[in-house]
Order: C-alpha cells, then sequence, then structure tokens
C-alpha cells in the first residue's frame, strides 16, 4: 500500500469540481422532474359507489377451492376488473415455506360462478425466469388498473422462512391467462430481505398503487411500497409507516384524496388493533394509537363502506386462536366499534386472513382462509350489514 | 511475476468453480437468490486488492483503505439500524435512496456522498473517485436495485468495514 504511482495530477481544484460536477450529472433527470417526483405521493382514489345503494339485503358465501389437495391454502387475494370479472389469487401448498407450494388463481364471471383453481406460478417457474434459487413462494397480491391490465405482487423465499423473502411483480394483459416473467423488487438493503404484501392496495390518483406490505426479518413493521408502472426505470419505492417492534401488516383505508387510516396487526402484546392516520397521501403516519378491536398476531382487513362507516374483519380471541372471524363497524371514524355479523365460527379451527374489496356496484367483496386448507369468498352489502347491525349488540370495549 | 502466476491461477480457478454446477445449477444461480449485487465499493476494493496481490503496481496507500473502510463503517451504522426497523420511522434513511420518492430528502443523501467525495479527491484521495464511479453507475442503473444506497454499501462491506474499525479500536485501546 506504498509507493503508489504519482501521475501528473490535476489541480485540486479541478478534481473538486469534476466529482461536484459528476453528482450534478446523475441528480439533473431528478432536478428537471422534481415537480413530478412532488407526485410521487398524488394522492388517494376513493373507491366509487352507485349513488342508489341496494335495499334488499344480500348475503353469499362458498368456498372458490372445494376440491384442492393441498394441506395449506391461505394469504387470498381479491380484484375485480373492468367487466366486473373477479379474480381471485392465493398460495396452496403442504405448507408455509414449503418448497410445494404454487400461486393459484382462479376467476368468477358474469355467471357467478368460479373457475377452477389453477397453478400460475411454482417456484420452479420463478427460479428459471430469474436465473435464482428459489426455496418457496406466497403471499400474491393482485393490482388492477382502469385500461384492464392485472398486476400481481407475490413473495420468492431464498432462505429461511417469510424472513427470507422477497417481493416480485409480473403483469397480465389477458385478465390473468399469461403472466409475464417475474421483475424481482429491491426494496430492502440487507440482501433484499424481507417485504411481503398481505392487504389490498389503494389506487393513486394519475395512476400506481400505495399498497401496505411489511417486514419481518429483525423486527415486524409495516411500510407502504409505492409502485408507479408509468415510470418503468423506477417503478418501486417503500417508505415505513411505525416503528420496528410493535405492529405490522397495515390494512390502508383512504378516507379522501389526503387521508387514510391504517389498521395494523399487533406484535407487541397490547392485544388489540392499532390505528394510525395519514393526512398527506400517505407520505407520513401517526403513531400508533390503541383501538378497543382485539387482535392477538392475526391478520385484519378494513374498508370504508360508501357512506362513510368503517368495517373492519377480526378474529375475536384472547388468545393465537383463531376460531371465529367476526365484522365489527364504527360509524365515528374508528373510535368505538361493535360486532354486527360472525362470517365463521367452530371451535378448533381457523379462520384467518380477511381480504375485503368494495366492487363497483358497492357490495363487499371479501375472501378469508378457512381450516387451514380452503379459500371462502363472502359477498354482501350494506343492507345486509345494516341488517345485522340492527340485531347487534353493544360497543366493543 | 509470481503474482501474476498466482493471480492467473486463482482467476483461472474461480472461472472453473463458477461454471460448474452444484446440485443442478451454477454458484451465481445459489448466490444471487440472497445477494444479486454488490456494491461499487467493495467490487472496486477488491479488483483493488487482487491488482495489488497480483504484483500491479499499488492503487490504494493506507489513507485510502482507511477511508474506505471508515466510510463503510459510517454508511452502515447509519443505514442498518433504520433498515431493519430500529428507531423513528422519520429516521428512514433507506428511502433517501429513491430520489423519485422523496426529493428534497435524496437531496441530503446525494449532497453528502457528494461533499465526502468531493473533500476526498480534493485531498488526492482516490477512494473519493470510487465515490464518483457510483454515483455515475447509479444514473444508467448498472444494479437489479435503483436504490443509491445500494450502490455505496452492501452487507459483505459493512461487515468488513465494521470489523476493520473495531480491529482499529482495539488496537488503540490496547496502545494506552
Amino acid at each position: 500500500m506504498t509507493g503508489v504511482h504519482e501521475a501528473r495530477r490535476m489541480p485540486a481544484a479541478g478534481r473538486f469540481a469534476l466529482a461536484v460536477a459528476a453528482f450534478a450529472l446523475v441528480l439533473a433527470p431528478w432536478w428537471m422532474a422534481r415537480e413530478e417526483a412532488g407526485g410521487s405521493f398524488p394522492g388517494f382514489v376513493l373507491p366509487t359507489a352507485p349513488p342508489v345503494p341496494e335495499s334488499e339485503p344480500y348475503f353469499a358465501t362458498t368456498e372458490i377451492n372445494p376440491e384442492s389437495p393441498e394441506r395449506k391454502a391461505h394469504s387470498a387475494t381479491l380484484a375485480e376488473l373492468s367487466d366486473g370479472t373477479l379474480v381471485a389469487a392465493w398460495y396452496a401448498g403442504s405448507g408455509e415455506g414449503a418448497r410445494d407450494v404454487t400461486i393459484q388463481m382462479a376467476t368468477r364471471g358474469s355467471d357467478g360462478l368460479w373457475s377452477p383453481p389453477r397453478k400460475i406460478f411454482d417456484r420452479e417457474s420463478v427460479a428459471r425466469s430469474m436465473r435464482r434459487f428459489v426455496l418457496s413462494l406466497g403471499n400474491p397480491l393482485l393490482l388492477t388498473d382502469e385500461q384492464g391490465r392485472l398486476g400481481l405482487l407475490f413473495v420468492s423465499i431464498a432462505a429461511g422462512k417469510w424472513s427470507g423473502s422477497s417481493m416480485n411483480l409480473s403483469w397480465s394483459a389477458d385478465q390473468g391467462a399469461t403472466w409475464s416473467a417475474p421483475e424481482k423488487l429491491h426494496l430492502n438493503p440487507l440482501a433484499n430481505l424481507s417485504a411481503l404484501p398481505r392487504n389490498p392496495p389503494v389506487a393513486l390518483v394519475g395512476g400506481g398503487w400505495g399498497v401496505p406490505v411489511y417486514e419481518e426479518f429483525f423486527g415486524r413493521f409495516p411500510e407502504m411500497l409505492w409502485i408507479r408502472p408509468q415510470n418503468p426505470a423506477d417503478t418501486a419505492a417503500i417508505s415505513r409507516m411505525d416503528d420496528g417492534m410493535s405492529v405490522f401488516q397495515p390494512s390502508v383505508v383512504p378516507l379522501s384524496a389526503d387521508e387514510a387510516t391504517a389498521f395494523y396487526r399487533d406484535d407487541s402484546g397490547a392485544n388489540c388493533v392499532f390505528l394510525a392516520r395519514s393526512t398527506d397521501r400517505g407520505r407520513t403516519w401517526s403513531h400508533r394509537q390503541p383501538s378497543p378491536l382485539p387482535n392477538v398476531d392475526s391478520g385484519v382487513c378494513a374498508l370504508r363502506l360508501p357512506d362513510g362507516r368503517l368495517l373492519c374483519a377480526v378474529n375475536e380471541s384472547s388468545d393465537r386462536s383463531r376460531e371465529n372471524l367476526r365484522l365489527a363497524l364504527s360509524e365515528d371514524g374508528g373510535a368505538t366499534w361493535r360486532y354486527v355479523a360472525t362470517l365463521a365460527e367452530e371451535a378448533g379451527q381457523t379462520f384467518a386472513y380477511p381480504y375485503m374489496i368494495l366492487s363497483r356496484d358497492g357490495r363487499v367483496r371479501m375472501l378469508y382462509s378457512a381450516r387451514d386448507t380452503r379459500i371462502v369468498y363472502a359477498e354482501f352489502n350494506t343492507a345486509w350489514i345494516d341488517a345485522q347491525a340492527a340485531a347487534a349488540g353493544g360497543e366493543i370495549r | 511475476m509470481r503474482g501474476w502466476k498466482g493471480a492467473v491461477i486463482a482467476a483461472a480457478l474461480a472461472g472453473i468453480v463458477s461454471i460448474i454446477p452444484f446440485v443442478g445449477h451454477v454458484p451465481r444461480y445459489w448466490l444471487s437468490g440472497l445477494t444479486p449485487n454488490i456494491s461499487v465499493p467493495l467490487f472496486a476494493l477488491l479488483v483493488i486488492s487482487i491488482m495489488e496481490r497480483a504484483g500491479c503496481p499499488p492503487v490504494f496507500r493506507t489513507r485510502e483503505w482507511r477511508a474506505a473502510f471508515l466510510f463503510g463503517a459510517i454508511a452502515a451504522l447509519l443505514l442498518y439500524p433504520s433498515a431493519l426497523g430500529l428507531g423513528l420511522p422519520s429516521l428512514d434513511v433507506y428511502s433517501l435512496g429513491w430520489p423519485w420518492l422523496v426529493w428534497g430528502h435524496s437531496l441530503v443523501l446525494f449532497a453528502a456522498v457528494a461533499a465526502v467525495a468531493a473533500l476526498l479527491v480534493w485531498r488526492a484521495n482516490r477512494f473519493g473517485w470510487i465515490l464518483v464511479a457510483a454515483a455515475l453507475l447509479y444514473l444508467p442503473g448498472i444494479q437489479e436495485s435503483r436504490n443509491f444506497w445500494d450502490y455505496l454499501l452492501d452487507p459483505l462491506y459493512a461487515v468488513v468495514s465494521l470489523f476493520w474499525m473495531a480491529k482499529l479500536a482495539a488496537d488503540r485501546l490496547r496502545r494506552r
């Protein structure tokens, strides 16, 4: 490390200017596009609903994978295409993180019947297209845009279990019949470990999505994944919502273009759902506040009904069992809640990972995992919720 | 001459190992599941180290190696605790590396690295040029990541740098 050749040197001021110029050159594209960069948080799009809600209560439920032989079917996601077709996806295999896990998909057209599930990704196909080792797959999440394009986020595990996962993004222009080769999203500096999607995305003004995601490598914590397909060079970025040891798996409910409420799964031992609020289009989030909703480390999902009331699907339990799945309603922006319906309840069984969206006809469309092996679809309208609420008990305390 | 021979043999061996399938796949297939790219400084340090060991004229003096490891250690201490979820969400250090996300915040990171690089090259420290190279390579996006942090730092570089810093601290304590 001695005796370095000293060639004819550029003057110090020249070197300094050259280095500064190099950084200025790198930053120039973003400087010129800084107004657009300010649009990284362009605001939330609220789901649209028909002006006149249905007056007759409606509720229906069905299993969408009744014949599936896999021992584990979990983490279902649902999206509505522009023609009203519903698309569902989930992962299934012999167990979480198992090598035989595949991402499966089913659709429900105008006949109201779910198609038989079909495998759209397995670890071999993902490993082959990305030219890297993949141990297992998990947590799919569907995205839809106004052009009818369908996106699929899912994780691939490179080592260990969920802490060794990273996120991939694939697209379909034919309603899920064929999918593009998945693209790896690099979202973490520690060997890209480990971001996972779970709850419904929020459409953004001008296109793109804010996707609530979480990490569980060292600590578990919630984040927002910002996807901008209109900018292929810089598609994805991630921002934190809370610290790393208390809450994760956020469910984000837009209240207006600027405001949203986040519902967090508890990881602190407080045994309740935590809430946070953003008033700057998701860029920053308030410190989490405990809610009356119970939560012992189980997935929650919430949405805003067309009349502004909040609906949240939770497991009511004082331990880690998930033997029931209930709907709770808040008429005051999340301050107080009461149970309005029980979607499933059976001792010794598991009902978990609710996923709810509001379709264009104003109905709530929902998926959840049942008995570890089945994905259940439920569909209901606000008239049914009102009828249930009329017979419901008091406030949750 | 002996150094060159050793380097050629080592390179040949590395080349052979890199194309021999292990359980059906070449080593890159297994490694890239976790580490698809290494940072620009680590790549440069490895190349310089190999060249010097092969008998090429030295590229780095002691002060350049010191600057490289000090930069790696400080960057690691700034970045990784936050990336692991420690600290306040407002200290979201990794998000500074996406200039299209929060332009003003990213300016802090780029300006800080530019200042360090400019200061180093002002003082004729060649590690400064490696930081300049990292910035220039970020522009076309040669890595899988589009976050500037991943061009500056990776876990292996961080571990080596922190180990160097710990050794330096231990040596100084011993001398007292």
